[in-house]
């Protein structure tokens, strides 16, 4: 019954001084808003990016020959491309954990519908690939063994390629032209969005590889069963470790490369990659929460001048109080009291000013913002402490007021 | 008749620059429970200390003081702010209510502070306020008030936990004549009902409405009517 009267009188106070008591923390919202606003950016940020990375499939490794490629650009006539369809069959056989080891050549090249012409990224690829990046069809049907085998001049296209040659009206059953070569769409994929590199995923038309050898992007002279890629597929995130290093003997071995000497090839873990982002995404959260947090230390000063003020304008109560029972300590504790419920009430205030510009904001500029109702809860927690932290000394100068003095009447 | 107030040998000395100024003098009083005593002396005579010391603010550089056999200054602090609470009520002349609470919650503050808090203290507020006759103002702002009634509440909050000892300060200092004269009645009704009453003023009419008269010069006592209501 007691505390909880000293609560209700801690709220008479600030609510009998409401100017005063805004001008006080008003440090304190702002510091809160900051961060608030700040952390749901970044939080944001990195979930967008976390979805693009997952967008791109999960478990996946990405196994690229050691020499320099850019997604898509074609090799250099006579540049040793060291991964082959071969490579990607023996790693499904003798790695274990493996669902997946899909082939991919790629290539920027323009195609052509009627009048209309595109530059895209054109794919030669087998069909389990779909499966392995996670594509999903959206009308017709995707590649199959049969396209593979027979090199059928077909093509599966993503839904950018789609606008930009077709404009509205159905690809399916229309025939694309890739230089000299025509190839019939059979499909159209399901949208995917960007990936975490920025570049469109749905800009992009998958023909066979096989298709894609012989008609549109060529094979090597020196090793016809080159590919640009292979997408490799892990049963588990667990596996993937394990399956890194089981690929990398496998292909040290195919590819007779004595120990001691470097691979010919890398592999590249996406979820580390998506790690790494998200590590840095969280430093870069950590950095502005202390600088905002520094607002909030600078709030807390301004919440202790106040109170430093008002316990000198109320001797007069603080004097009635002694006079009539209070202990110095429950004048401490109620000054105490005061100064952190006015922190709560900023950091609440601030909680709800932060979340309204972070909703208002960033959906105006297309920025993507994530809540937190941890942040909150620290929010509320570091502003209450704030409050004992500074109201400490005008807790403790209004608790050493001798009564005596303060109420001569002369 | 037993001894209530027992003051041996108070001195107070004030430090004012490189001054020293004795405000009380080797003060020897003794009240005994259920007088009605007036203080009078001019001004910078000593009794606003006395009576500072009297209700446990304001501590003497030597001397005891007793209150119901208790050595006071003997005490912890913790044990002052508990007889200010229960045993001690004091009236001031500039009333003193808190002026952001309305009249019932200023007669309750001395409630709050209680070591074994009441089970209904809004309720013994409201019947003190009712005794002092303010039974209908006691939701409003001491700023609604006059005068009379804002001293009247300042009384219900002297008493409300049934002290031993009332003192006054010039209670009346601020009001009109005939506000004086209620209030002065209300403090004798008061008195009358088994509460010790030490009244401070400089105002002679005023210190006759109380049975015994002790005056102070200069901070020592230069005259005492005597107890047990002889002029």
């Amino acid at each position: 019954m007691r505390s909880f009267s000293y609560v209700h009188l801690a709220f008479r106070s600030i609510r009998a001084h409401i100017l005063r008591s805004i001008l006080a923390v008003t440090g304190i919202v702002i510091g809160i808003a900051a961060v608030v606003i700040v952390v749901a950016l970044a939080e944001g940020a990195r979930a967008e990016i976390s979805r693009q990375i997952n967008s791109l499939g999960s478990n996946l490794l990405l196994v690229q020959p050691g020499a320099q490629l850019a997604q898509g650009v074609r090799q250099q006539a006579g540049t040793v491309l060291s991964l082959t369809t071969a490579d990607a069959r023996a790693i499904v056989r003798e790695v274990p954990d493996i669902v997946i080891a899909a082939p991919f050549v790629g290539e920027q090249k323009t195609t052509i519908a009627g009048d209309l012409n595109w530059s895209t990224l054109v794919a030669g690829v087998t069909p389990d690939f779909f499966e392995a990046r996670g594509w999903r069809i959206a009308e017709g049907q995707l590649l199959n063994d049969d396209h593979v085998a027979s090199a059928a001049k077909v093509a599966v296209i993503g839904r950018a390629v789609a606008r930009e040659l077709f404009k509205g009206s159905d690809p399916l059953g229309r025939f694309l032209r890739i230089e000299r070569s025509s190839y019939l769409v059979i499909g159209v994929l399901a949208e995917k969005g960007q990936d975490f590199t920025g570049r469109n995923q749905d800009d992009v038309m998958f023909i066979p590889l096989s298709s894609a050898r012989i008609f549109t992007i060529g094979r090597s002279q020196v090793n016809p069963d080159a590919v640009h890629t292979i997408l490799v597929k892990t049963e588990s995130a667990q596996s993937m470790q394990a399956a890194e290093s089981a690929i990398a003997r496998v292909l040290r071995r195919r590819h007779k490369i004595a120990g001691g000497k470097a691979d010919d090839f890398r592999i590249q873990n996406l979820i580390q990659v998506a790690q790494t982002h998200d590590r840095a995404y969280r430093q870069f959260t950590l950095l502005v929460s202390t600088l905002a947090g520094i607002s909030l230390l600078v709030g807390g000063i301004g919440v202790m001048n106040i109170m430093l003020v008002s316990v000198t304008e109320r001797i007069n109560e603080i004097g009635i109080r002694l006079a009539f029972g209070a202990r110095p300590q429950d004048i401490r504790r109620q000054f105490l009291l005061e100064a952190v419920l006015l922190c709560t009430i900023g950091g609440l205030l601030g909680l709800i000013v932060g979340y309204a510009c972070a909703r208002v904001v960033p959906s105006a500029l297309g920025w993507p913002i994530e809540f937190n109702e941890r942040m909150a809860l620290i929010a509320i927690a570091s502003s209450g402490l704030i409050g004992i932290v500074f109201g400490l000394l005008p807790a403790e100068r209004a608790a050493r007021l001798d009564p005596a003095a303060l109420l001569r009447s002369g | 008749m037993s001894s209530l107030v027992t003051v041996d040998h108070i001195h107070k000395q004030h430090r004012l620059g490189d001054q020293t100024v004795h405000a009380l003098s080797d003060v020897c009083v003794e009240i005994d429970r259920g007088e009605f005593v007036a203080v009078v002396g001019p001004s910078g005579s000593g009794k606003s200390t006395l009576l500072s010391i009297l209700g446990c603010l304001d501590q003497p550089s030597c001397g005891r003081y007793h209150l119901n056999g208790e050595d006071v200054f003997a005490q912890s602090k913790s044990r002052l702010s508990e007889l200010r609470n229960r045993r001690i009520g004091i009236v001031f002349q500039n009333f003193n209510l808190l002026p952001r609470l309305t009249a019932l919650e200023n007669v309750a503050l001395p409630l709050f502070y209680r070591r074994e808090p009441l089970g209904n203290p809004v309720a013994r507020a409201r019947a003190v306020l009712e005794e002092v006759g303010l039974g209908a103002r006691m939701h409003h702002m001491p700023a609604q008030l006059s005068g009379g009634e804002q001293q009247r509440v300042a009384i219900a909050r002297a008493i409300v936990n049934g002290p031993d000892l009332l003192l006054a300060d010039e209670p009346t200092g601020a009001l009109d004549t005939s506000t004086r004269n209620a209030i002065l009645a209300l403090l004798g009704e008061l008195q009358r009902a088994s509460l010790t009453v030490v009244l401070v003023t400089h105002d002679a009419e005023v210190a006759n409405c109380a049975w015994r008269t002790i005056r102070l010069r200069d901070g020592a006592v230069v005259g005492d009517s005597g107890r047990c209501g002889t002029a």
